[in-house]
């Protein structure tokens, strides 16, 4: 469970959201909309520690936000950004960056649930000798959420996962996203279809965040 | 043997060769030539005579003296080099000299060429010279290059501790090359050396009267103390940059990168 109430959000010295109220229940799935610029991404980092300019609280599972340790936090709560880096190799070795920072050192790549992951995703598996820079932008998005998934994460912060992927793609992404990841999630997006699919919508509008649905 | 001060002046002739090229070519060469020829006879006229009294006095004083000076020159020198607040940079360069210098200077003297008296001063000052230039240098381009990749590769950084990277971790492909980048041109240089031209400090033992052999082991000798010092200073500084650039959410504070352009 997740709560975020601020007085105030900010970035730099400019305010961009005041009184907000956010909740995302344990495997809540949550989407979020706004225009460009209104203050989503800062919103999302204040669950990665990522932003902390703000008046006010964010509780992760009962825990004040600014207690926890920013490792710590961010190998629970992982974010997907919207053109992640993937390093300059092979598929395969940029799933494995992350296994090899101290923190998840007792997590281990299960080659089972990677091919799961794949399939989910609408990925060969041939994929994970393919070089990175070979792949097309959609590609490289759901690798990067592959290997997120492959981190067993509480808390899943996706920043606009669909705008480089084609229709079915989407559709079955998001079926993922929503009927077979326990994880929590926060997603950042535009497109209607997320938005409808989604259980809880929040909308940004001026400087206010307005719960839309659920 | 000895160069004539008449002699050296005449030296001045073979000066009208880049004259009349730069001349006859229209390169406005000329001032700048000049102006350099100028400053170079006015700094080593200068440094000649420091000299003369550092060797004359001799006591450890003044030349442990000179050679605090001599590294807050190549602080100067590394931190202007830089795009980065003073105040920010100081500690970053300052500990890894001292560090560097304490590892190195003390084994060379008392372990490798035990000079007497021991802190001979015509020893030390040429010998830390050469070692701190280098160092100096190597360091200036590996911060210089650490500095630059973390902002043109900030979205590689931020992927990393986005999944739990400690800033050490994220900065580690930026670390290994900026430490190769200082260290591979060395290495070079030292498989060439003596194939094409005398290193500076043999041709001038062997001008001086010394014996090549005793020239050559002075070489060989430089050569791995410079590399051992410029390692170590290249790492501390990069250890000790990558310590003080981020704040505690592991992100860089405003003096290395400016948060606009972060997005």
């Amino acid at each position: 469970m997740i709560e975020i109430i601020l007085d105030k959000l900010y970035h730099g010295e400019r305010t961009l959201l005041r009184n907000v109220r956010l909740e995302i229940p344990e495997g809540g799935k949550v989407v979020l909309s706004g225009e460009t610029g209104s203050g989503k991404t800062s919103l999302m980092h204040t669950l990665n520690r990522m932003n902390m300019g703000w008046d006010g609280k964010v509780r992760f599972k009962g825990e004040d936000i600014r207690d926890l340790n920013p490792m710590e936090l961010r190998h629970r709560v992982i974010e997907v950004m919207q053109e992640p880096f993937l390093g300059r190799g092979k598929v395969r070795e940029a799933i494995r960056i992350p296994f090899q920072f101290k923190i998840n050192r007792s997590r281990e790549i299960d080659p089972d649930r990677l091919k799961l992951l794949l399939h989910s995703f609408s990925l060969q598996e041939s994929i994970l000798d393919q070089s990175v820079d070979k792949l097309s932008g959609g590609e490289k998005q759901r690798i990067a959420m592959v290997r997120a998934m492959m981190l067993n994460p509480e808390v899943l912060l996706l920043d606009e996962p669909s705008s480089a992927l084609d229709r079915e793609i989407s559709k079955r992404v998001l079926d993922f996203m929503l009927n077979k990841c326990s994880a929590s999630v926060l997603c950042i997006s535009h497109d209607p279809v997320w938005q409808d699919a989604f259980p809880l919508h929040y909308a940004i509008e001026g400087d206010i965040l307005v719960k839309v649905k659920g | 043997m000895d160069i004539q001060w008449l002699g050296l002046a005449l030296s001045a002739l073979l000066l009208i060769i880049p004259i009349v090229v730069s001349r006859y070519k229209k390169l406005d060469l000329v001032k700048p030539l000049l102006k350099a020829i100028t400053r170079m006879v006015v700094q080593l006229a200068m440094i000649g005579l420091v000299l003369e009294y550092l060797f004359k006095w001799n006591t450890p004083v003044s030349t442990f003296g000179w050679m605090l000076i001599m590294i807050g020159a190549a602080v100067h020198t590394i931190i202007s080099r830089l795009d980065i607040k003073w105040r920010f940079m100081l500690p970053v360069v300052i500990f890894p000299l001292l560090a560097s210098t304490l590892v190195v200077m003390p084994f060379v003297i008392f372990v490798i060429v035990r000079p007497q008296p021991f802190l001979d001063a015509r020893f030390i000052i040429p010998i830390y010279g050469m070692v701190l230039g280098n160092s100096m240098n190597s360091t200036a381009l590996a911060l210089e290059r650490f500095h630059s990749d973390i902002k043109s590769s900030w979205k590689e950084y931020y992927t990393y501790i986005a999944m739990g990277a400690s800033p050490r971790e994220a900065t580690f492909s930026f670390c290994q090359k900026a430490i190769k980048m200082s260290l591979m041109p060395r290495i070079m240089n030292v498989s060439s050396m003596g194939i094409i031209a005398l290193p500076g400090m043999m041709s001038g033992q062997i001008l001086s009267g010394a014996s090549p052999a005793t020239a050559i082991k002075y070489q060989i000798m430089i050569m791995i103390a410079i590399i051992a010092a410029v390692t170590l200073t290249v790492f501390l500084s990069l250890r000790l940059f990558t310590a003080r650039m981020f704040d505690r959410d592991y992100l860089p504070l405003p003096e290395v990168l400016d948060p606009e352009d972060r997005d």
